[in-house]
């Protein structure tokens, strides 16, 4: 006669059983970091895409000023979360991250604290809503997007 | 004695004259040539191969690493240093080194001296850039700093044997219909696109697929490739809608090549962004208006280029 026990250690034992498939496949920390490293570039794209958009189409300020707040808050969690975004051995997989930056990670450190400052640049000049203080200042963010790319990822 | 002391003076003077030599020559070149011959070599991309800027080096000394899969080459000095860069060369030597993929036995160290290059240097496509742009390209290097920095051997796959370029250039390269005089100045826009995007920028030899002989598949042109220089991805560039840049509208490819944007919002990076950086945000508005039309008027073809997956090198034994 199975006892109450016996019932609660099938369940324990059916749960591991089913569970193990999951947790062979679950991302590794490395790939989480690259997963979240790719969903906010693809975020500042979208945010610098719609900028773009914005800048040319006789200036929508408040698309303006909804995009600068979203790059200026991208680019302060890139400069702090570095990191956890980019740990050592995470250029493995399927990424375009070369491993030069963790080689040279002092120099990748700076290029994520300019496009920092380059963002809050950018809202601060949003809040002026002139036309002819928001195109520097988005040229020089996407400057330091590309700069970055040049030497830190694969060609796109 | 007084000829003895009067030696280090006349020694001084002879020192003088020889730093003024090239003003009394007169052969300060003309400002606009320069200009042109400077545009002609941010349009070619000399700047991004000749210099090893990952480790400092001096402005066109050479010696940056281009990894293929024939081997390793280092790009050689060409600066007018005497010695170790291409100071001693004639006008004639550069135009048929650039036009014939053949070096000068000027007293220089380009790697293998005086040999037929291996096609890793773009001679192919330089063989269809035009006289006039070739005598302002000579201009123009002639005013930049020498520096003496010794070139390096390339580091070849080991069946590239001696004679092998001299091989490779007779069975497969084709210099210009006339070298050196192909394109004429006249040009319609179209024809400059083309002459740009072949002669100039070479696009065709990075974004081209190459057989197992080193030659373009021609069959694939502008296509892309998963084997571009130093191991790039290399996108296909055909208006293909689903595999190119068919999604692109002129105005993208204006803007690509100004900043390196993307449509997407994203930017460009690794070889394509140091080839905007040295090159082609100097186009000017007509040449970029020419260039984007030729490359949207490409012949479509599909061919999906995609990463392979980095994987990490298994340890060894």
């Amino acid at each position: 006669m199975p006892t109450h026990q016996d019932f609660a250690k099938s369940v324990l034992f059916c749960l591991l059983v089913t569970a193990l498939p999951f947790w062979a496949v679950a991302d590794s920390p490395a790939e989480r970091a690259l997963h979240s490293r790719e969903d906010l570039m693809k975020d500042m794209g979208k945010h610098m895409k719609a900028l773009k958009k914005a800048l040319g189409d006789g200036m929508d300020a408040k698309s303006v000023a909804e995009h600068a707040k979203g790059m200026a808050t991208l680019t302060k969690t890139l400069a702090s979360d570095l990191k956890s975004l980019f740990p050592a051995g995470s250029d493995q997989g399927d990424t375009e991250a070369k491993p030069l930056i963790w080689k040279q990670w002092d120099k990748f450190d700076q290029a994520a604290q300019a496009a920092a400052t380059k963002g809050a640049a950018l809202l601060d000049a949003s809040t002026r809503s002139q036309a002819a203080d928001l195109q520097p200042a988005y040229q020089a963010l996407g400057e330091t997007c590309k700069t970055c790319h040049k030497d830190y990822r694969a060609e796109k | 004695m007084r000829i003895k002391r009067a030696i280090p003076h006349f020694c001084s003077l002879l020192g003088l004259l020889g730093g003024l030599a090239p003003a009394w020559a007169g052969a300060t070149p003309a400002e606009d040539l320069v200009r042109q011959g400077e545009y002609i070599f941010r349009l070619g991309g000399c700047q991004g191969c000749h210099t090893d800027s990952a480790n400092q080096g001096a402005p066109l000394a050479g010696g940056r690493a281009l990894e293929t899969p024939f081997g390793t080459f280092y790009t050689p000095n060409i600066t007018p240093d005497p010695i170790h860069g291409i100071g001693k060369w004639s006008e004639y030597d550069f135009v048929h080194a650039i036009t014939q993929g053949m070096g000068s036995a000027a007293g220089q160290g380009i790697a293998s001296g005086t040999g037929h290059y291996f096609p890793v240097f773009p001679y192919p496509a330089y063989t269809h850039i035009s006289r006039g742009d070739l005598h302002a390209l000579w201009i123009y290097l002639r005013t930049v700093p020498p520096a003496a920095h010794t070139n390096k051997r390339h580091d070849t796959a080991w069946y590239l044997l001696p004679g092998a370029s001299w091989a490779w250039q007779l069975l497969f390269f084709k210099h210009g219909a006339d070298p050196g005089q192909a394109a004429q100045p006249e040009q319609s826009a179209a024809q400059r696109g083309e002459y740009i995007a072949k002669a100039l920028a070479h696009c065709e030899e990075c974004h081209t697929p190459r057989t197992r002989f080193g030659t373009l598949d021609q069959g694939l042109s502008y296509a892309g490739t998963q084997q571009g220089p130093e191991g790039a991805v290399v996108p296909n560039i055909t208006p293909d809608p689903k595999t190119g840049i068919g999604q692109w509208a002129q105005a993208d490819l204006l803007d690509f090549f100004k900043d390196g944007g993307l449509p997407n919002g994203d930017y460009t990076g690794g070889l394509m962004a140091e080839v905007i950086d040295n090159g082609l945000k100097y186009l000017t508005r007509e040449d970029a208006e020419a260039l984007a039309t030729y490359i949207r008027n490409l012949p479509p073809i599909e061919h999906a280029v995609s990463r392979k997956k980095k994987t990490a090198a298994s340890p060894k034994p």
